[in-house]
């Protein structure tokens, strides 16, 4: 007789995974509903891997329209969000196979530098240039750790979700994790 | 206050903390007009007719195998990634550039109507004119598993599923979650694969199923398995704990198989 065992933390249904079930029916509301509560931090993930608004806003067109092309294939066999950022991820690499990582400039990527005005202005400023260093060092991070340290910095995933996505094990999205961290602090002392 | 994934990274957990704080402090959104665009391509090809295959292939498989069992349990391996169909022979064991997500799902599709259409003649050619309940032929002892796909099978792998309600979602079976007293035949089939629930008994024991699944490898394997409920033929002890999921699904976190023999 086999043996049984049931791992905790398992994948469980949610209101994203119905809404992508009613979306398969042909609810465009349930599409709708999910594009807005997704969209932002889908395209900053794109964003930040591929360094360019235009770029970013064209790949978040063909995710979802990939995404809802392949309605009628989707059954929840994981959260909707390691679903989307799996075609998100695919699609990436589809546009590195042209437009490798290495050959934009970092500088491309990085945010407004507008000045950031409050109640203390010099505060602001540095934090502003603190957050504008860590997405260049975040630009600076080889490809396999960016992604995994953007996953989890976006959406907060945990390592057994990020290894679903980027389909390597647990251990090695937290290897990775940590030697991103490691750098990235690196980056910003 | 931030939020943290979860512990599993404990010795990095301020680090990570101090990061994603600053990370939150820039977080560009997306135009209105590529919002606007976005969605008005997406309304444009809903006009479209569906192209690919015979749509969902749980949908029309389990529209089948509800009306003759309790529920349908849809296996997926480990490896094959959520959200798409196992891959038979391939789970865990390639090693190539990654697909296109959509050429792989139209593969996909057309595998599980290759499948769907081989377990479901194999169905009807077993149960003919007999309730899905009982009466059902049984397979005989020591019956190896049929294969998921064509092709020869070196090893058979057995794990045994307990399916509870997981009412509140976490995975694990607490104390108040009903074991489901399914009623079956003696075999389900599912999307690409075959269960067998054990030899010998037509009416599977209360929340055990046996899975016995024949591979062309021996590479370990694992599935995520879940069962949709059907509500006119399953009642549940404590109807309630169904009020906040109007799909009736339910995941029950991974099987390991032991493997039985080559």
């Amino acid at each position: 007789m086999g043996s049984i065992e049931l791992e905790a933390g398992a994948v469980s249904s949610s209101d994203d995974e119905v809404l992508m079930l009613a979306c398969a029916k042909g609810e465009m509301g349930a599409f709708e509903t999910l594009y807005r509560r997704h969209k932002d931090p889908l395209y900053r993930f794109l964003l930040r891997n591929c360094r360019s608004q235009p770029v970013a806003e064209e790949l978040l067109q063909d995710v979802w329209l990939k995404l809802y092309r392949n309605r009628a294939g989707y059954y929840v066999g994981a959260k909707f969000t390691t679903y989307l950022y799996q075609i998100a991820r695919t699609r990436l690499i589809d546009h590195y196979r042209t437009n490798p990582p290495d050959a934009i400039p970092v500088d491309d990527l990085l945010p407004s530098q507008e000045p950031v005005v409050g109640d203390r202005p010099e505060e602001s400023v540095a934090v502003a240039d603190e957050t504008r260093r860590l997405h260049i060092a975040i630009a600076r991070l080889p490809l396999e750790q960016r992604e995994v340290i953007l996953l989890r910095l976006e959406k907060d995933m945990s390592a057994e979700e990020i290894a679903q996505v980027v389909k390597v094990s647990i251990n090695t999205v937290k290897s990775r994790l940590r030697y991103a961290i490691a750098k990235l602090k690196q980056e910003m002392a | 206050m931030t939020q943290t994934p979860e512990n599993d990274l404990d010795d990095i957990r301020q680090d990570e903390q101090r990061l994603r704080s600053l990370y939150r402090r820039e977080l560009p959104a997306t135009r209105p007009e590529l919002d606007e665009r976005i969605l008005s391509a997406v309304r444009a090809e809903r006009e479209r007719p569906l192209s690919r295959g015979w749509g969902p292939g749980l949908a029309i498989a389990a529209s089948v195998l509800i009306a003759l069992f309790v529920g349908t349990v849809v296996v997926m391996p480990e490896q094959g990634g959520p959200g798409m169909a196992p891959q038979a022979g391939s789970a865990g064991i390639k090693v190539g550039p990654p697909r296109d997500a959509e050429q792989m799902m139209a593969d996909e599709q057309t595998r599980d109507e290759e499948r769907r259409r081989a377990a479901m003649a194999q169905l009807e050619s077993q149960q003919p004119g007999s309730s899905p309940a009982g009466g059902a032929q049984q397979p005989k002892k020591g019956d190896p598993p049929a294969a998921a796909s064509g092709g020869g099978k070196e090893c058979v792998w057995k794990g045994t599923l307990r399916i509870y309600l997981d009412a509140n979602q976490n995975g694990r079976r607490e104390e108040d979650e009903p074991l489901v007293d399914a009623h079956t035949g003696y075999r389900l089939s599912v999307r690409g694969a075959e269960l067998n629930t054990r030899p010998g008994h037509s009416q599977i024991r209360p929340g055990e199923l046996v899975v016995e699944q024949g591979y062309p490898d021996c590479v370990p394997r694992q599935f995520r398995p879940r069962i949709l409920i059907d509500d006119a033929l399953y009642r549940m002890t404590t109807p309630a704990e169904l009020e906040d999921n109007a799909q009736h699904l339910f995941e029950f976190g991974v099987v390991r198989l032991a493997r039985q023999g080559a």
